[in-house]
């Protein structure tokens, strides 16, 4: 009898429920434990990340488990038994709802004064998605579907909300990989692309001084999220949800006439989808659908759509520098992948190594933000073809 | 448009529309910038610039002037924060520390003086 009862409670327990699988994916959840807060690599969606993966994994738990349904007499479905917690925090992500919610805080958080005061780095914001796309082929030549290379391409947008959206509406059962490669490159920025920039650049490129950036009106700043709502959303209006949420939250910083919702959506707002997001992105993680070949594949692809995206970014930043008469740096280029403010500090970093004097930080917000812009054009385009 | 499946070709066609689409859109705006700028942007007056001419020699003489009177200044600054006299404090050695505050700090300095003069 007594026995019995132990024997019971040990049944119930997850150690005898968990597969080596499940044990593989906590070591990697640890891992990217350490790496956020040991490294402190993007730590701040990271370690929910690294945290979702843990909570998915342990067996048992059910915190991922769908809501049990069935019939009534009235012949309507009723509740049988709940879906786990985070299975319903897990909508946002599935109805895309997250994603434009992070990127209202961004709108808020950015200033597009360098691009509106030099609208041709919008070129290198556009020539840096070429890296979305060459991943596509890749992704293509492999054997993925279009819906699934689509959804891999837009690693090289350097833009996680963007890639989640368009994943989670693409290709919900890659989400976990594609989340995970997104995040860790982006953390990884700063060492991968200043070897590539400096292959593809001379000496005397990177030394080019730019002229300050002219001052911007209000008016023009109050305009631009405007226009861009407008010109966007009717070019193409499967990218109105996040270009539209992007320019609100800008519009909410430059009006300056909603200081109290501008400080919430800078804040609290992204704050709190981004524990949301972090955790429930991590739960799809799960080790059934993670430990598989296809995520090697994933994670070799993302850093293809990284390096190429630098590489287009700061070739195209050749043919201005040589368009404007030596007048525009092209280490400004390599900026365009989006990764704000990362790949912009990357680019002052790259060049004031060889001109001390030099400041690029400005000159390379301009393509910086244009990425942001430029990922969820290349977003909506991906989403009219495949979605 | 397309299959589950497809192939490198289709593939081709999509990078083709994917890319000249985004670079169309990027383009555009980047026209009605300059429209912008036009309708509401006017050049500040470029008056004061004369005056900046001579600054940088003053400045330059401080630099490399005399180093006892740098000694001077300094030992009176380091004095009068310790609210004692240059009487009662040695100056040994004078190290020029370099700019520890971060890039975004810098940045801000120059643009604020480049937005002045």
């Amino acid at each position: 009898m007594f026995i019995d009862v132990i024997k019971d409670f040990l049944l119930s327990t997850g150690f005898v429920a968990l597969t080596w699988q499940q044990i593989v994916m906590l070591g990697v959840a640890c891992l990217l434990l350490y790496l956020a807060i040991v490294k402190g690599y993007e730590p701040l969606l990271l370690l929910p990340i690294a945290f979702g993966a843990l909570l998915a994994n342990l067996p048992l738990a059910g915190l991922m488990d769908y809501p049990v349904y069935e019939i009534g007499e009235d012949g309507l479905p009723h509740v049988k038994q709940l879906g786990g917690l985070l299975y319903y925090l897990y909508q946002g992500v599935k109805m895309g709802i997250y994603p434009p919610l992070i990127f209202l805080g961004v709108g808020a958080m950015t200033d597009f004064g360098p691009l509106i005061a030099n609208p041709r780095s919008l070129l290198l914001g556009a020539a840096a998605q070429f890296g979305i796309f060459t991943t596509f082929l890749g992704a293509v030549a492999l054997g993925f579907t279009g819906a699934e290379a689509a959804s891999i391409g837009i690693i090289g947008g350097a833009d996680g909300p963007t890639a989640i959206f368009l994943t989670s509406k693409l290709a919900p059962h890659l989400l976990g990989p594609i989340a995970v490669a997104a995040y860790s490159y982006m953390a990884l920025v700063p060492i991968i692309q200043p070897p590539i920039m400096k292959a593809l650049t001379t000496k005397e490129e990177r030394m080019v001084k730019m002229e300050q950036l002219r001052p911007v009106t209000k008016t023009e700043k109050i305009i631009f999220p405007i226009l861009v709502t407008i010109l966007g959303s009717l070019l193409l209006p499967s990218a109105a949800g996040l270009l539209g949420m992007l320019m609100l939250g800008n519009l909410f910083r430059e009006s300056g006439v909603v200081d109290r919702i501008f400080k919430t959506a800078q804040n609290e707002l992204i704050n709190i989808v981004t524990i949301f997001l972090g955790v429930t992105v991590g739960a799809t993680t799960s080790a059934d659908k993670f430990l598989k070949p296809e995520t090697l594949m994933i994670i070799g692809l993302g850093l293809l759509a990284f390096c190429v995206g630098t590489a287009a970014g700061v070739l195209f930043g050749k043919i201005m520098y040589v368009a404007s008469g030596k007048k525009i740096n092209p280490l400004i280029g390599s900026a365009g992948v989006s990764a704000v403010p990362m790949a912009a500090r990357v680019s002052q970093v790259v060049g004031q190594k060889e001109n001390p004097s030099n400041f690029l930080l400005m000159h390379a917000m301009g393509p910086n933000v244009a990425g942001v812009i430029g990922s969820a054009i290349a977003a909506g385009v991906l989403l009219s073809i495949f979605g | 448009m397309f299959g589950e499946t497809i192939s490198f070709g289709e593939g081709l066609i999509v990078t083709a529309l994917g890319m000249s689409v985004t670079f169309a859109t990027l383009i555009a705006l980047s026209f009605l910038l300059d429209l912008l700028r036009m309708l509401f942007y006017k050049e500040p007056q470029k008056a004061q610039v004369q005056v900046v001419e001579s600054t940088p020699a003053a400045e330059e003489t401080v630099e490399e002037g005399n180093e006892e009177e740098l000694i001077a200044v300094i030992s009176a600054a380091v004095a009068a924060c310790l609210q004692t006299s240059t009487h009662n404090i040695v100056v040994r050695n004078i190290v020029r520390v370099g700019d520890q505050s971060p890039t975004w700090n810098r940045l801000g300095k120059v643009e604020q003086m480049g937005s002045r003069f």
